[in-house]
């Protein structure tokens, strides 16, 4: 067999952190790996990284082999934004895999995006994503600039988006993996009820619209109320206020009463209009 | 933006941004991607987008021109291509009825060279996971590699002619182990090789320059037996090269193969320079049964050897197992003095399917039976105080951490559990919200096992403390689920302590919430092992 000898040269990266304190040992082992992805370019002349922030956070850098210093190409701030791996698309050029991942009201959803720029970080291929609709589910007073917005998910299925109103960044909130036809907010930020419309096998909507709602402390779906569009009968949901809901439905008389319905899986009816 | 463009009268939101499946290598700037084709939703225009569904495009990265190469189709679930730019292999994974769940089985379909016609390749089932799973094409031979479980039992890869005759050669397989991939190598993603582990992870490499490469790359590094061909240049004249061992968390290199030169690029865990890493020895154990159950074991360096404060740390999943190598978690805790056993119980996926058993939810009381067998090992062994014995868990760990306080109430003195499962009913339900329910549905299974295997459920069985972690943003496990068993365990009386992160999902990639969890857990450690 051919001898193969190996020359060993140069030295690694200088470590992109700060001075290591006198050893902490849950800060040493607890801190994530310092390569979090790693890619050769095309010609073999320079290495991509990964590097994790101090906390969260992620940075991508670009070091020429041989050399010890590497060269910053862009840097995620954000808690809930990862880059989860680059590689080379020329010797100029990489494309990004990017992860978000956000929740509210007891859901959590996550998203990626491919983003492609520069290794000096310019010429970023801007992602547009836009909206469904522009019909408002809560204006979240309490957490502004947000609101939440109706939109859909993947599938087609409606859902709640929150979008930031100076910076244009939605998350999916809320959803389902039936068939809901809208969602009723407490204007706090919490869906409580959903309406879901029967699908025939033919994926034709039924007559049926079934209302589901939450507690206050669980993520659970209860069944509310069954909603016959043909014949007008049951009772629809018509607002959620604070803990209870406000229920329209036709009475033996066939005219439409409004009873408040407390949500709180007891089935009260604290007061009727 | 990249690909299909988004605009307002589309009828849903995108949150995939889509898959890279070729570089292009040679090619400046272009890629293929899968990407999700979104309909739109237009009046009194013939203009709208109507297809929906995983499509394949041709994308400049620096201009955005974009050419379609496969249409999209309600029911693709991910295409692979031959690394020069040919799609050769679409799987498809129908959307049943109206709730637009997908199903449990991936369809497969090749075409021929410079056809569009699709030949099926056969049928793979997600929750067993019998059938044939194509990994990797080969261009050059006209010839694809799958992955698939023999009559052992044992998951092996064979190469498939891809030329209408399905003619099968056997490439890799193992008495053992299942074979778990082929092993690419650059852009072109070019099969070198394929994996499997043993009591250590091996690589039988196809092309013998890359074998004598890590054969001698093994022997002239110090201390790194774990060779892996990370990159390489597009000529491959340029390689890139992790190495690393047990107490070694890994330096990358780049070796130019002409001069020979191997230039040192950068360390895997800096933090770790200087401090004294453990050795990980792999063991086999006896359970209650008589079967040998290999496992981990890793020892505080330079100390005791026995009678110490002990963790038995079950591993994620269920479907994974433990290897040899640097572990984070083993390593701090030998850092701090315990022993650590990290057992490869039945359920563990690697094995085989009699092995993994139905699977670690399923046959809970095989797989924690196991786990606790180990705790019992290390005491008649001599290498743990039975005083302190403790066990940790993340995710299923958690599950199994929980779980083995319930079957054996007195074994462990505490148990740490991040991120974990408490109750298989509630993990049923939540995956009502995600479109893969009737795969979990059919994995979690339905039965007497979802109550006598739920830990929420006997919470008052437990006599050890319980500290748990969890990622308030968790979508693999939900931070409901730690909660309940937090509440379950208040109302029976029982110590428990439950941190939540607001941030974070179901691994904790945070330093600062990763170096409090650890800290936190030695504190609980050392006060309800008594340890000073």
């Amino acid at each position: 067999m051919r001898r193969l000898l190996f020359i060993l040269v140069g030295l690694a990266a200088s470590a992109p952190l700060a001075a290591r304190p006198s050893v902490d040992s849950a800060i040493a082992f607890g801190a994530r790996e310092n390569v979090t992805f790693i890619a050769l370019s095309p010609d073999g002349q320079r290495v991509l990284y990964g590097v994790p922030g101090e906390t969260a956070g992620s940075r991508i850098l670009v070091l020429k082999v041989g050399q010890t210093q590497p060269r910053a190409v862009t840097r995620l701030a954000s808690e809930q934004e990862r880059i989860r791996s680059c590689d080379w698309v020329s010797n100029q050029r990489i494309l990004c895999r990017l992860h978000s991942i956000a929740g509210a009201a007891g859901m959590v959803a996550a998203g990626t995006r491919l983003v492609a720029l520069d290794i000096d970080g310019s010429n970023v291929l801007p992602l547009a994503v836009g909206l469904w609709s522009d019909e408002v589910a809560d204006f979240l007073p309490d957490d502004k600039p947000n609101v939440l917005l109706f939109g859909r998910g993947r599938g087609g299925y409606p859902a709640v988006v929150r979008v930031n109103t100076r910076t244009g960044r939605q998350v999916y909130v809320d959803g389902a993996r039936s068939t809901p036809i809208d969602f009723l907010s407490d204007g706090r930020g919490r869906i409580r009820i959903m309406r879901v419309q029967e699908v025939r096998g033919t994926d034709r909507a039924g007559r049926i619209i079934r209302s589901f709602y939450r507690t206050a402390q669980s993520t659970a779906w209860v069944p509310l109320s069954e909603y016959n569009q043909q014949t007008d009968q049951g009772p629809w949901p018509l607002v959620v206020d604070g803990d209870s809901a406000y229920v329209m439905e036709q009475n033996p008389e066939g005219r439409d009463i409004v009873y408040r319905m407390a949500l709180d899986g007891s089935g009260r009816r604290p007061s009727a209009l | 933006m990249l690909g299909q463009r988004d605009t307002n009268e589309q009828v849903y939101n995108r949150l995939w941004g889509g898959r890279v499946i070729d570089w292009l290598s040679g090619q400046d700037n272009e890629v293929l991607m899968e990407q999700f084709f979104i309909p739109e939703s237009r009046a009194g225009t013939l203009l709208a987008r109507d297809e929906e569904g995983i499509g394949v495009v041709q994308v400049n990265t620096a201009t955005s021109r974009t050419r379609r190469v496969e249409a999209p189709n309600a029911n693709s679930y991910r295409f692979v291509s031959d690394g020069a730019g040919q799609v050769r292999i679409m799987g498809s994974m129908p959307i049943r009825g109206a709730t637009a769940q997908v199903g449990r089985i991936i369809t497969h379909f090749y075409r021929q060279p410079n056809a569009s016609a699709w030949t099926p390749m056969g049928d793979y089932d997600v929750v067993t996971r019998r059938g044939p799973y194509p990994l990797a094409i080969d261009g050059a031979s006209n010839a694809a590699y799958i992955r698939e479980e023999g009559a052992d039992g044992r998951a092996q890869i064979y190469r498939m002619s891809l030329d209408g005759r399905n003619t099968r050669d056997l490439t890799v397989a193992h008495p053992q182990v299942d074979v778990d991939d082929v092993i690419r190598l650059g852009r072109r993603g070019r099969v070198v090789g394929a994996t499997y582990a043993t009591e250590r992870r091996q690589a039988v490499y196809f092309d013998p320059e890359l074998q004598r490469i890590a054969q001698q790359l093994s022997r002239a590094l110090p201390n790194s037996p774990l060779i892996n061909f990370v990159g390489a240049s597009d000529d491959e004249s340029k390689l890139l090269i992790w190495a690393g061992s047990d107490n070694d968390p890994g330096t990358y290199y780049v070796l130019d193969r002409q001069s020979r030169n191997l230039t040192r690029v950068m360390q895997a865990r800096p933090e770790l320079e200087g401090m004294a890493l453990a050795t990980v020895r792999p063991v086999t154990y006896r359970a209650a049964d008589g079967t040998q159950i290999p496992a981990y074991l890793t020892l505080p360096p330079g100390g005791a050897q026995r009678g110490l404060p002990a963790i038995v740390m079950p591993h994620g999943g269920p479907s994974a197992r433990d290897e040899w190598g640097f572990a984070w978690l083993a390593q701090y805790f030998a850092n701090r003095g315990y022993a650590v056993l990290q057992p490869n119980f039945r359920g563990s996926a690697g094995y085989g399917s009699d092995w993994f058993q139905i699977n670690g939810f399923q046959s809970w009381r095989t797989a924690i039976g196991d786990v606790n067998d180990g705790g019992r090992w290390l005491v008649s062994e001599g290498i743990a105080n039975p005083e302190r014995l403790a066990i940790f868990g993340w995710s299923y760990g958690g599950y199994a951490a929980l779980q083995s306080g319930v079957v054996d109430p007195g074994l462990f003195r505490a148990v740490v559990a991040v991120a974990p499962v408490t109750d298989l009913g509630e993990l049923r339900r939540e995956l009502l919200e995600s479109n893969s329910f009737a795969s979990t549905r059919d994995f979690i299974g339905e039965g007497p096992h979802i109550a006598a295997g739920s830990p929420a459920r006997h919470a008052a069985t437990i006599r050890a403390p319980v500290l748990m972690f969890h990622g308030e943003l968790d979508r693999n496990v939900r931070v409901r689920q730690s909660q309940l068993m937090r509440d379950r365990l208040r109302d029976a009386g029982r110590p428990v302590e439950l941190v939540e992160f607001p941030a974070l999902d179901h691994y904790l990639e945070d330093n600062a919430a990763r170096a409090q969890m650890l800290r936190r857990s030695d504190a609980f450690l050392r006060q309800a092992l008594g340890i000073q």
